[in-house]
């Protein structure tokens, strides 16, 4: 379920639960980008941002290796720290603060009317609906038992719910100076604040822990393990090479299985004994092309472009829109060519607008997040 | 804004620094309260029994009345109208030992266990019974044997506590402090849960001034734990 409850570290508080981020350039505005970084998997009204977290989203340019990899430079990235105070008893919201740059501060609150709307930077901090949209049962069914187990339609889990969001607007060559690259490429992590700061999690693309690193009895090299809080720990525009050892292992058994879903072979291993996809999804952030204008279902269409040599059509990124896990299922299984993939729900209950902050309003009475299925992972 | 600097010292132990007790408890009210409405609408087991630790959770540190009553009312229903759902039966086990009816948590346990309760939750709520009636060698033996979780920091700190009360001194600082340094997210709510139960295992052994130190580190994270407040005053 894209990146809700997707570590046991996470499962136990949901203000450092990253479900998702978005990137995408601000539709019929040129020249400005938008990141939203979405936490706490079914929030309800009154749900509150952590006073001891830091939410950080980090933009950095990014390269077409000769391998046809897209590898961010992290060392070139941006930072966007917020942070927020305790709730105010007479009001229940928060003040936040938002920093980048080195030395750039923007102060704003929790709500809509506490937005901030600047040139350089718009921000807006507060409960929303939850924009992603899946057929979760459906997609467990599919790994456990090896069979496309979709249905048309299908039932979304997310329908109804909320999260707690932070919407970042940004004029992109004042900000980031985006004439140094054409590609940005874009993490979301929650970390303790104070020195050192330790990170809770982390976020690139969607279903990269829960669904591409999930322990489905395929990976030998670790069996049994569930990697996704150690993924969480690394930084990532910087792991490990231990560490990406352990995840391109599991990546190639998982790949290798979703590959097999429909009995014919659209990647076949490289001579390295490799999945074609996995050095690309190991570098776990969202890539956009920065120059093109905006644009639906772009999703992966960057990194699609760079493997198959034949450039992207679109800016890439992810629209809050998209629908990821059709676009993603139908390429790991089918190839960039094959046969769609189609998980039956092709939209949020109410989807995301155009206009900042770009998310729905709070449902009032969301339902109760159906989380029994999605805790444990699948054998 | 200054990052916060407040974070409770225990006996040279750093501790972690928490979200505030005020937004840790508006989000556990919150959550509690959609659950309450969701289970209210659908009466769905899962629901019910997350609503159910939900209560006891905020029990735990209010110590209000209503919300043990309501967890005591829902989990009846949960095992009237899905009797063979072992979730339902281990939900109300656990309310049934905190409010020391364990004649009641045994047969709840047992029907839990006739129903395909995993070995663990039954490990863990019979571990709690021989706790809670003083037989601390039992419990511990249990827990240990079975394994169940022990590098979770909080089984790590109920080793801890019962190894205080069978005087293992040693064992037990060696258990609470590594609970400690494994206790790796912001919410204060286990934490204080954790230390609250140290501080009260240290009282029954007789180490009054280390149980006082532990319920102050519960008070600096959430001020108004009114049974660390209490004990604290007595």
């Amino acid at each position: 379920m894209s990146d809700h409850l997707s570590s046991l570290r996470a499962i136990q508080d949901p203000v450092i639960d990253l479900t998702d981020l978005y990137f995408f350039p601000v539709p019929d505005v040129p020249g400005r980008l938008a990141v939203v970084l979405n936490l706490f998997p079914g929030a309800q009204p009154g749900a509150a941002f952590s006073d001891a977290v830091l939410y950080r989203i980090r933009l950095a340019p990014a390269d077409i290796g000769p391998d046809a990899v897209v590898r961010a430079r992290g060392e070139d990235a941006v930072s966007f720290d917020v942070t927020f105070t305790d709730i105010e008893a007479d009001t229940g919201d928060q003040s936040g603060a938002l920093g980048y740059g080195g030395d750039r501060a923007v102060a704003f609150r929790t709500g809509e009317k506490g937005a901030v709307r600047e040139s350089a930077v718009s921000i807006f901090a507060g409960l929303r609906r939850d924009p992603f949209f899946m057929d979760v049962k459906s997609e467990i069914r599919t790994r456990a038992t090896r069979r496309l187990a979709f249905t048309a339609p299908g039932v979304d889990a997310v329908a109804g719910q909320n999260v707690l969001s932070i919407v970042l607007e940004l004029d992109s060559d004042a900000v980031l100076g985006t004439g140094r690259s054409a590609l940005w490429a874009a993490t979301g992590e929650s970390l303790s604040r104070g020195t050192p700061a330790a990170r809770f999690e982390r976020i690139g693309r969607p279903e990269a822990k829960n669904v591409l690193l999930s322990v489905n009895g395929n990976d030998t090299v670790n069996a049994t393990v569930d990697l996704r809080d150690l993924y969480n720990l690394d930084d990532p525009f910087d792991v490990p090479p231990e560490s990406a050892a352990a995840y391109r292992a599991r990546l190639d058994a998982n790949l290798a299985m979703f590959d097999q879903l429909d009995d014919a072979i659209a990647w076949p291993f490289t001579d390295g004994q490799h999945h074609p996809l996995t050095e690309t999804l190991l570098h776990d952030h969202l890539v956009l092309d920065v120059a093109k204008p905006f644009g639906e279902h772009g999703y992966l269409d960057v990194e699609r472009g760079a493997l198959t040599g034949r450039g992207h059509e679109t800016c890439g990124g992810r629209w809050l829109n998209d629908d990821v896990i059709d676009i993603l299922y139908s390429v790991i299984v089918g190839g960039w060519n094959g046969r769609p993939v189609r998980d039956g729900v092709d939209a949020a209950v109410i989807p995301a607008s155009r206009a900042f902050p770009y998310l729905a309003a709070a449902n009032p009475a969301p339902p109760a997040l159906e989380v029994g299925a999605i805790l444990e992972p699948s054998d | 804004m200054n990052p916060r600097t407040e974070r409770a010292d225990l006996d040279g132990w750093c501790l972690p620094l928490c979200t505030s007790s005020s937004i840790a408890l508006a989000n556990l009210d919150a959550q509690t309260a959609g659950l309450a409405q969701h289970y209210t609408q659908f009466g769905r087991t899962d629901v019910g029994a997350r609503l159910t630790n939900a209560l006891l959770a905020r029990h735990s540190i209010t110590s209000d009345p209503w919300d043990l009553t309501a967890a005591d009312r829902i989990t009846a229903e949960l095992v009237s109208r899905t009797s063979a759902d072992p979730t339902a039966w281990i939900t109300r086990a656990h309310v049934t030992t905190t409010t020391h009816r364990f004649a009641e948590t045994m047969q709840a346990l047992a029907l839990a266990a006739h129903h395909g309760a995993t070995t663990e939750a039954l490990v863990e709520e019979r571990a709690d019974v021989l706790e809670a009636c003083g037989h601390s060698p039992a419990a511990l033996r249990l827990r240990l044997a079975q394994g169940t979780a022990p590098t979770e920091p909080q089984q790590m700190a109920r080793i801890a506590c019962l190894h205080v009360s069978m005087g293992n001194d040693e064992e037990a600082r060696d258990a609470i402090g590594e609970a400690l340094r494994r206790y790796a997210i912001p919410s204060p709510l286990p934490l204080t849960a954790m230390l609250y139960n140290w501080g009260h295992a240290l009282q029954h052994a007789g180490q009054h001034e280390e149980a006082m130190t532990a319920y102050r580190a519960v008070l600096a994270y959430v001020p108004a734990h009114s049974r660390a407040l209490r004990a604290l005053s007595e």
